[in-house]
């Protein structure tokens, strides 16, 4: 339904031409739940804007690319086009529920504009589908609500609305970027069943970026491990988890705390800073960071492989190579430890 | 906001009790004898001594002020010592003119600025922007009374659109009285259209990248209506001060612009009255001026309280 192919996301600034998003492409069918994991600065906001075009441009530009929605590339699409997509066909929530909903105007009214946007209704019954929404997403007293402004929710309140607006034009894809980071952990679980009980009812697609393993593991069909603006491994769940023989996912991994692991096991940082996007590296980008790397790897950049159905990754090892090292590494921590 | 109201109202009462004072200072304590300057240069010590008296002069000056401002408040500005006048019917008679350049100048202001800001902010990527931001800086410190003689020049004398001068109130025509106030007002209106859709655009800018445009672009409504309403209804509350203090300085601006074009205001009431040391006039109308100055500052919160939902007053 929606095919990102080969897409490049650059960005002018004046240090140089920053390579947000490097060559990516992913598809993702009605239905489908896939995750976006990955450092921060890896480019996966980049990449969420790209496909509603929210990134502002200049200066981000599309060197290279296509967007497919539908038969349509995106990227190519005149404005009126673009606009019917967003909010009818492709819907996103932000981060930020605080900053996100327009301080002046009441919740109502930017429910309102969202619904009739893409209908032609009558006011009355916007309203009456506005408050449908706001039942929907488990607002409490929606009538009063409607009127009320902003400032008047809660974080987690405000993240509901934000997914009313989101749903008003009934959306095949639905990007979230990070829809929980900013709100309480019982909260964050809340938005999440919110999010798989509209799934669930509409059948709508999503797009989950976020940094937490343990909603990783509970909701995603697919997970695509970013690096440095490219996707570095894909798979399954079962396939990331348990399979990987990528050691940028396998860092990753160790270095993400999950809801749903035990608090003794404790998280290894990756060590150094994520590479520079202006001036790419030879050979591996994670070269410098990676603890299986090996001469080949300042060299051969490597590009996405076949490892399994489905699965794909970036890296020079074999499986076999892979377990070898991570052996080795195994038995020089315990060495470390036990000194 | 009623309970506000009423206290800021009160808290005026202070605040002309020191305004007040301190005109009466200035115009008390200057050189210039008035009853000299009334009876001409060639006039008697005799008639002067008693010109003094009868005026009051010759009291201790913290007498004089008291019976001033106990008549203030009894809403008695005294009289002219010029024309015999009460003070207050000569300022009222004033004020049409005064207050019509103002609020040509002002609707020039917001029909020339807002657009501007808004159409700048849309082609916020071209070469339009640094244009602006040198157009109206030009606009802000261009000196009025220059800019005026310009307008004049052009506009009424060698192309005879405009009148170079004088005032027909409005209830003599609408037309008329519009024709007579364009330069005027605009050469009023200049200064603040360059402050104003300066400040309107910097707003705006900061709107433009906010979270909650974002969420407007994907709703999937026009650009410009992203621009129009949601940015620009958050670029406002900021200016809404900037306004308040411009409607403030268009008063002072009228002394100017009145002399200039004749008009027979407030400002050149003002003017006359310094030059004939009509002292109950003089302070008077910095009186006026003064309360106009504070009342336009508390609409100008209360407004406020109207574009921003997130003030309460209580
Ligand atoms: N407007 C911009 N101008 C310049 N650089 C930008 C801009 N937006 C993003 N970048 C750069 O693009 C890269 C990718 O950023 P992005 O926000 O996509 O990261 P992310 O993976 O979403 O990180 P996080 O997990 O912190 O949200 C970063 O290096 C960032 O500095
Ligand atoms: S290619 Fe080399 S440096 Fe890159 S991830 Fe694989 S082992 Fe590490
Ligand atoms: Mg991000």
């Amino acid at each position: 339904m929606l095919e990102v192919k080969n897409l490049k996301t650059y960005i002018d600034t004046e240090n140089g031409t920053v390579k947000a998003v490097d060559d990516v492409s992913f598809q993702i069918k009605a239905g489908e739940t896939i995750c976006i994991v990955g450092e921060s600065g890896s480019g996966k906001s980049v990449l969420a804007h790209s496909v509603m075009q929210l990134n502002p441009s200049p200066p981000v530009f599309h060197p290279e690319g296509e967007i497919i929605f539908e038969g349509k590339n995106l990227l190519n699409v005149n404005e009126k086009e673009l606009r019917r997509v967003r909010g009818k066909e492709i819907s996103m929530i932000f981060q930020d529920p605080m900053s996100s909903l327009n301080p002046v105007f009441r919740v109502g009214d930017q429910l309102i504009e969202a619904i009739r946007s893409h209908e032609k209704v009558s006011k009355k019954a916007a309203k009456k589908r506005a408050f449908e929404l706001l039942t929907d997403v488990g607002i409490p007293d929606p009538e009063r609500r409607l009127h009320d402004y902003p400032h008047q929710f809660s974080g987690g309140m405000r993240q509901r609305v934000l997914i009313a607006i989101a749903l008003a034009g009934r959306p095949k894809v639905l990007i979230a970027d990070e829809p929980t980071t900013a709100l309480d952990v019982t909260i964050q679980a809340q938005i999440l069943e919110l999010m798989r009980s509209i799934q669930k009812k509409y059948g709508t697609a999503i797009i989950l970026i976020t940094h937490d393993l343990g909603v990783v593991a509970q909701i995603a069909d697919r997970v695509l491990v970013m690096y440095s603006g490219r996707i570095v491994e894909k798979g399954s769940v079962s396939d990331i988890f348990y399979r990987s023989t990528m050691p940028y996912t396998w860092s990753l991994l160790r270095s993400l705390p999950r809801i749903d692991s035990d608090a003794s096991e404790r998280l290894i940082p990756i060590q150094g800073q994520p590479s520079n996007l202006i001036e790419r590296p030879k050979g591996c980008h994670f070269e410098p960071r990676c603890p299986f790397a090996t001469k080949a790897c300042l060299e051969i950049d490597p590009s996405l492989t076949k490892r399994g159905e489905g699965h794909w990754a970036a890296c020079i090892l074999s499986e076999e190579e892979f377990s070898k090292k991570k052996q080795e590494l195994e038995v020089n921590a315990q060495k470390g430890v036990a000194k | 906001m009623l309970q506000y109201t009423i206290r800021r109202l009160i808290s005026i009462i202070p605040v002309m009790l020191v305004v007040s004072i301190i005109v009466f200072m200035i115009v008390h304590l200057t050189p210039g004898n008035p009853a000299y300057l009334i009876l001409g240069e060639d006039s008697s010590k005799e008639a002067v001594q008693q010109l003094e008296e009868q005026l009051g002069l010759n009291q201790p000056i913290v007498i004089q002020f008291f019976d001033w401002v106990t008549n203030v408040f009894k809403g008695d500005l005294g009289e002219s010592v010029y024309s015999s006048e009460p003070v207050l019917s000569i300022i009222l008679d004033r004020i049409g003119p005064t207050f019509s350049v103002m609020l040509v100048s002002m609707i020039f202001t917001l029909v020339i600025a807002i657009p501007i800001a808004i159409f700048v902010v849309w082609k916020r990527q071209t070469v339009l922007d640094p244009l602006f931001i040198s157009a109206s800086l030009l606009g802000a410190s261009i000196p009025e009374f220059w800019f005026a003689m310009l307008l004049v020049l052009g506009l009424g004398v060698s192309i005879p659109i405009f009148p170079v001068a004088g005032y027909i109130p409005i209830a003599e025509g609408f037309l008329p009285w519009l024709h007579h106030l364009i330069l005027p007002a605009f050469v009023l209106a200049t200064v603040e259209i360059g402050l104003i859709s300066r400040m309107l655009r910097d707003g705006m800018l900061e709107a433009v990248n906010q979270d909650y445009t974002k969420t407007a672009r994907a709703k999937g409504i026009k650009e410009s209506a992203v621009l129009m309403k949601h940015v620009f209804a958050n670029a406002l509350i900021p200016t809404t001060t900037v306004i308040g203090v411009t409607i403030a300085g268009l008063l002072g601006g009228t002394v100017i612009i009145e002399t200039i074009f004749t008009i027979p205001g407030i400002g050149q009431l003002l003017i006359d009255s310094i030059h004939r040391r009509d002292y109950p006039v003089i302070q008077g109308v910095v009186l006026f001026i003064a309360v106009i100055y504070v009342i336009i500052n508390l609409l100008v919160d209360l407004l406020y309280g109207l574009l921003d939902p997130r003030i309460r007053y209580d």
